[in-house]
């Protein structure tokens, strides 16, 4: 497999004060589902601002599906990646729902009679068929970041950067895009790249990247991730219950492997108990 | 808030609403000079004649225009009130004591009062039957020709229309915010002068802080879909020109030709 995103020594500082990105080295498989962890003010958005180009790094390098990022080649850029931001409110620029998928569409000089067949299907991905005409005052915060993701997915974009999409929705906004993400990977083959705070979510991808104070802490599969409790505790960042179960009881001398499935985990128990 | 019927959009599926907005931009302003045209009642009338068909094909209610003109009222009692004393031409209708008053006055206030209520017909029937949107998007095509003298007019329509979008999503934020400082006990209705002016800081200085945000956040997600200042883009909304729009000009351009006729035979 080939790279989505290279990233090499990327440096960035808002003001002269310290480096808020500070020396950052990651790449990401196309095709991967990629989750970013790190708490707040670590540089979470501030990597995601860059990977966009909607900051402009101030070292190093960062390639996208191959092509040097720089300021000659940004339109370019933004035909490979997208992102959803965290508000709701605040990335719908259209006065409807239709206005706003066609907002990039517009562009991107898409020709004008390929606009509404491309604009009701992607409607129809995020299940918003019915709210073409609506505003958005009219919807919940959930409708909203459905129209988003389907402005992105109008764009034809290979990968898709979410920052922290979820976390103003309420539990079932959050089930449906966390559902919908999910779907568009494993149908479209999408590079995802997800910043959240949900450990399900972190736990059920392929690769994860911990940012702490700028820098990269760890990254690797979410076993290995979370198999340093210790470290990620030391970040103040969460690991799902299981995982602490399997290190307390490997601490303990307890042989499980390193597993989310709760059932797995009660089995392993069993057979080290019998075995005893 | 919501009973100020000057400028407000009622989403109604007439003739009217279905014309382009340009059409509708053209005649206000054909109507609009057409009223100034000095040919006394005739010229009224004619207007008015048009004004009341357009205003039933529009399916808008006489009781909503009228609200429109209410608050004028007021300025028109004033305005009766000084022409009396003022103008002192042709008969004089009635003497009070040393006081005349003449035809000319009550003649004139007459005309200020038709003038007035024809201009508010005309414009309360433009923005109620037209999207701001669209309105802009009219303005934007009608001024077009101004894009060759380098003027931003494309810029200025996305500025305008970002502007709409973003007011009620302002209104939700601004009544939230009042909520929650009267949560704290900020008090809104009484109070002495200066405690007022605390309480509405309390309103304005968050309201300053998330629209910063906001429009921080606006120009991200803007740019990360492919917008860029002044660069050429296809746009999505077109304005239609129908026989309906061709009419309705047609009519308009034909009052006003009338009227300068009259005037200048
Ligand atoms: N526009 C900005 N100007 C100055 N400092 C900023 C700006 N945006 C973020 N920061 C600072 O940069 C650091 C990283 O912020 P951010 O990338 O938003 O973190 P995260 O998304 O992980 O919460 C924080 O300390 C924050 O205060
Ligand atoms: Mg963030």
């Amino acid at each position: 497999m080939s790279k989505a995103i290279e990233v090499k020594n990327l440096k960035y500082r808002y003001s002269d004060d310290s480096l808020t990105i500070d020396d950052i080295s990651f790449s990401i498989e196309k095709g991967s589902y990629t989750t970013i962890i790190g708490h707040n003010g670590s540089g979470k958005s501030t990597i995601a601002k860059l990977l966009l180009g909607l900051l402009e790094k101030q070292s190093g390098s960062i390639l996208i599906d191959g092509i040097e990022l720089n300021y000659e080649n940004l339109d370019q850029i933004r035909n490979k990646i997208g992102i959803v931001f965290q508000n709701p409110d605040n990335q719908f620029i259209g006065s409807t729902v239709r206005d706003d998928i066609a907002f990039g569409l517009e562009n991107h000089c898409v020709e004008r009679e390929k606009m509404d067949p491309i604009i009701e299907s992607f409607a129809k991905k995020v299940n918003m068929t019915d709210f073409l005409e609506s505003e958005p005052t009219k919807l919940s915060g959930g409708q909203k970041q459905r129209v988003a993701i389907a402005s992105v997915l109008a764009m034809d974009l290979k990968i898709i950067v979410f920052d922290e999409a979820t976390s103003m929705l309420d539990p079932t906004g959050k089930r449906e895009i966390n559902r919908l993400i999910k779907e568009l990977h494993e149908e479209n083959e999408i590079t995802i790249i997800s910043i959240t705070h949900d450990i399900e979510e972190v736990a059920q991808s392929d690769n994860v990247l911990v940012i702490d104070n700028g820098r990269l802490a760890m990254s690797g599969s979410p076993e290995k991730v979370f198999s340093k409790e210790k470290v990620m505790v030391k970040m103040k960042l969460d690991i799902p219950f299981v995982y602490k179960l399997g290190n307390s009881l490997r601490a303990k001398g307890v042989k499980v492997s390193n597993t989310l499935d709760l059932e797995r985990m009660a089995d392993e128990v069993c057979q080290y108990i019998l075995k005893k | 808030m919501n009973n100020i019927a000057l400028g407000k959009y009622i989403p109604l599926n007439s003739f009217v609403h279905k014309l382009d907005p340009r059409t509708k931009i053209i005649a206000m302003m054909f109507l609009l000079v057409a009223i100034f045209i000095p040919v006394g009642f005739t010229g009224y009338g004619i207007i008015g004649v048009f004004l009341i068909i357009a205003l039933i094909l529009s399916k808008l209610s006489f009781s909503f225009v009228w609200q429109s003109f209410k608050p004028t009222l007021f300025m028109l009692v004033f305005l009766l009130a000084i022409n009396m004393f003022i103008i002192k031409t042709g008969d004089i209708l009635l003497t009070i004591g040393t006081f005349n008053l003449y035809s000319g006055a009550v003649i004139q206030t007459v005309y200020i009062v038709l003038r007035l209520l024809l201009m508010i017909v005309i414009t309360t029937m433009l923005t109620a039957t037209t999207k701001p949107l669209d309105l802009t998007m009219g303005l934007e095509d009608l001024l077009s020709p101004l894009a060759k003298l380098n003027v931003p007019t494309h810029d200025i329509a996305m500025m305008i229309s970002l502007a709409l979008r973003f007011i009620p999503t302002l209104l939700e934020e601004a009544q939230r915010i009042l909520k929650a400082q009267a949560s704290r006990g900020v008090d809104m209705e009484s109070g002495s002068f200066k405690e007022k002016i605390q309480a509405i800081l309390s309103l304005i200085v968050p309201l300053f802080v998330s629209s910063f945000q906001k429009a921080d956040d606006l120009a991200d997600a803007m740019e990360a879909r492919g917008y860029v200042v002044g660069a050429k883009r296809v746009r999505y909304k077109q304005l239609k020109f129908t026989f309906s729009d061709f009419i309705t000009l047609v009519a308009v351009i034909g009052i006003l030709v009338g009227l300068i006729l009259l005037k200048v035979l």
